[in-house]
């Protein structure tokens, strides 16, 4: 027995009584709930029921919507004449000019979008302190729409699995669309990316083969269209193949299996940008705004926002109170009064709703989890989401203890690692 | 206590402090298999924990039909160690990582050979080969922490588990 099987088999028969590390295991729940991070399951957590395209019609003034109707028209007829060689769409927004939002930040409105099968966030407001200028946020966001639709064409073109993770138990296979790249060189055999600065990204060189494909303006082009200083992003599929046991020629192989890894690039995609209208801690500059959910007239922080927990609610006390007809609904705001256990938030659109919270959360807030986080307290002017259960039908300003499924505290953050901030 | 699939359909439902769970059962081995990759304990924890978040920013990703969580987070963790040994411009031994690889995925699955492990573990002489190996592989700690706490030298806790491990290998053959 390898000395690699002996330790597997030590570490899986582990006693599920077994002490961790807690500081460890608290560190990575710190980072999950004050979320340093992108989280698709926490945007989910907090997240906004997708507004239809109309319904952010409404949010505008008319002239808008009469340029936004012209414009679709011009969209859809130039889309219909050029589909049949397209590879996707071209990826199209079209930005409201900068004004300044609720919260005092520059903000700009999504007038219309067409960057891959989701719909864009209704609003990004730039963060305080950020690296771009209000007026770059257009660009930043014209960049991540057509990389956005770049990835939906791979994920659609080359994931085998429906969520594009696995192929199977013995094929896992992972499609992925780097990040913006520029060429060094380029030839019938290989590519060398030039080194990625402030990412630490070294200089990659990759082989190629005949059957990688070529896209410029989504469509397939020569290799040719393709040279030095050309900035692009690659699709590369990570495959790994474990060998049938019943195939094997080895013992090891036979009660192990073994596996082989092979990446390769399998399209590379020349970008319409500037390299710096790529770059990500720009996108991370922006707060994306959206509809909250079941809360559709209001405003709700999405994207690279962050949030600490305040108070976890347990879901099923609601509901049946409720009934079948509850639904999840999200409301944010910055907190006006406190009084002990209840205290009111104003939301986007200047409504004031009162939350009865079952206890008096905040003061055990500011008392006991502070102090992990920066020492922010939550006071007047501070930002909370509250995620509650109400009848779908029913509209309440006043939310009771029994309705509340979480509460947290909005933060700011423009890149992992950085001094927790209040939003 | 949930098993493992109710736990991550709590976590998609909103319920994140369950996630603790899963940390707790599989910090160690990520820890131990994150450090055989850079050698380096410090960098193994970072990356064991930048694995932890980075699979529960994709848990939705994750389908408990194709493979088991602790094959699917091995994999996010390996990932991550090789891109960041090619960043800091380190030899990545493919062949290397893949047999552990393949070892930490298969054990999850022999639970007879894992009770046999469990067993021979009880036989240790002394037996505080036994505690330290535990000390180490089950309950995450670092070759360090052990020192400090049997006022020895790492490398004395390096000897004691390369003993321990070949006493247990004896047993086990």
């Amino acid at each position: 027995m390898k000395d690699s099987e002996l330790e597997a088999f030590i570490i899986a028969s582990r006693d599920k009584h077994t002490r961790s590390d807690d500081t460890f295991t608290n560190n990575v729940m710190d980072k999950i709930t004050s979320i340093e991070i992108i989280s698709p399951v926490v945007r989910m957590m907090s997240t906004n029921k997708k507004e239809s395209f109309f319904m952010k019609l409404s949010h505008l003034p008319k002239f808008a919507i009469i340029a936004i109707a012209v414009g679709s028209l011009v969209v859809l007829s130039s889309t219909a004449y050029a589909a049949y060689k397209l590879l996707w769409e071209k990826p199209e927004v079209s930005l409201s000019q900068p004004e300044t939002s609720a919260s005092g930040r520059d903000e700009v409105s999504l007038l219309f979008s067409q960057c891959g099968k989701d719909e864009m966030p209704a609003k990004y407001e730039l963060k305080k302190g950020a690296p771009i200028k209000p007026e770059q946020i257009g660009a930043v966001v014209a960049a991540q729409c057509e990389l956005k639709a770049i990835n939906d064409w791979a994920m659609a073109t080359y994931a085998q699995g429906k969520d594009g993770f696995f192929g199977d138990a013995r094929t896992h296979e992972i499609p992925m669309v780097s990040l913006a790249r520029k060429i060094k060189t380029i030839n019938s055999s290989s590519v060398t990316f030039a080194e990625l600065q402030g990412y630490g990204y070294p200089e990659e060189t990759f082989d190629i083969s005949k059957d990688v494909r070529y896209i410029a303006s989504g469509q397939e082009v020569d290799r040719g269209t393709f040279k030095a200083n050309d900035i692009v992003a690659y699709v590369a599929l990570s495959k790994t193949v474990q060998t049938p046991k019943e195939q094997c020629k080895t013992d090891a192989c036979r009660t192990f299996g073994e596996y082989r890894g092979v990446n390769r690039i399998v399209a590379i995609v020349k970008l319409d940008k500037p390299l710096q209208d790529y770059d990500q801690r720009a996108w991370q500059s922006l707060t994306e705004l959206s509809p909250c959910m079941g809360n559709p007239s209001e405003y709700c922080l999405g994207g690279y926002s962050g949030a600490i927990d305040v108070y976890m609610g347990n879901p099923r006390n609601s509901s049946s109170q409720s009934g079948d007809r509850s639904t999840t609904k999200q409301i944010e705001g910055t907190v006006e009064a406190i009084e002990g256990t209840i205290f009111t938030i104003k939301a986007t659109s200047g409504a004031v709703y009162t939350i009865k919270a079952p206890k008096d959360i905040i003061r055990e807030f500011n008392a006991n989890k502070s102090a992990n986080y920066n020492n922010e307290k939550i006071g007047i002017g501070s930002t909370l989401s509250i995620r509650y259960l109400e009848d779908k039908d029913t509209h309440t300003t006043t939310i009771n203890g029994d309705m509340i499924e979480y509460i947290s505290f909005k933060i700011e953050i423009l890149k992992k690692g950085d001094p927790i901030k209040p939003y | 206590m949930m098993n493992e699939n109710e736990c991550i359909a709590a976590i998609l439902n909103g319920d994140a402090e369950q996630y603790r769970q899963l940390v707790g059962r599989y910090q160690s081995g990520l820890i131990i298999h994150c450090e055989n990759i850079t050698k380096n304990r410090h960098d193994g924890e970072d990356l064991a924990q930048d694995a932890f978040i980075k699979a529960f920013e994709n848990l939705k990703q994750f389908s408990s039909e194709k493979a088991a969580f602790s094959t699917w987070l091995y994999r996010i963790a390996t990932n991550l160690c090789i891109d960041f040994m090619r960043r800091n411009k380190r030899k990545v031994v493919l062949t290397s990582i893949e047999e552990r690889l393949v070892a930490v995925e298969s054990s999850y699955e022999e639970v007879e050979m894992v009770e046999y492990v469990r067993d021979a573990l009880k036989r240790l002489e002394p037996p505080k080969y036994a505690s330290v190996l535990k000390a180490y592989f089950w309950e995450g700690r670092s070759y360090e922490a052990i020192a400090k706490e049997y006022s020895t030298s790492t490398n004395t806790v390096g000897t004691w588990i390369r003993r321990a491990k070949h006493q247990l290998k004896e047993k086990l053959s």
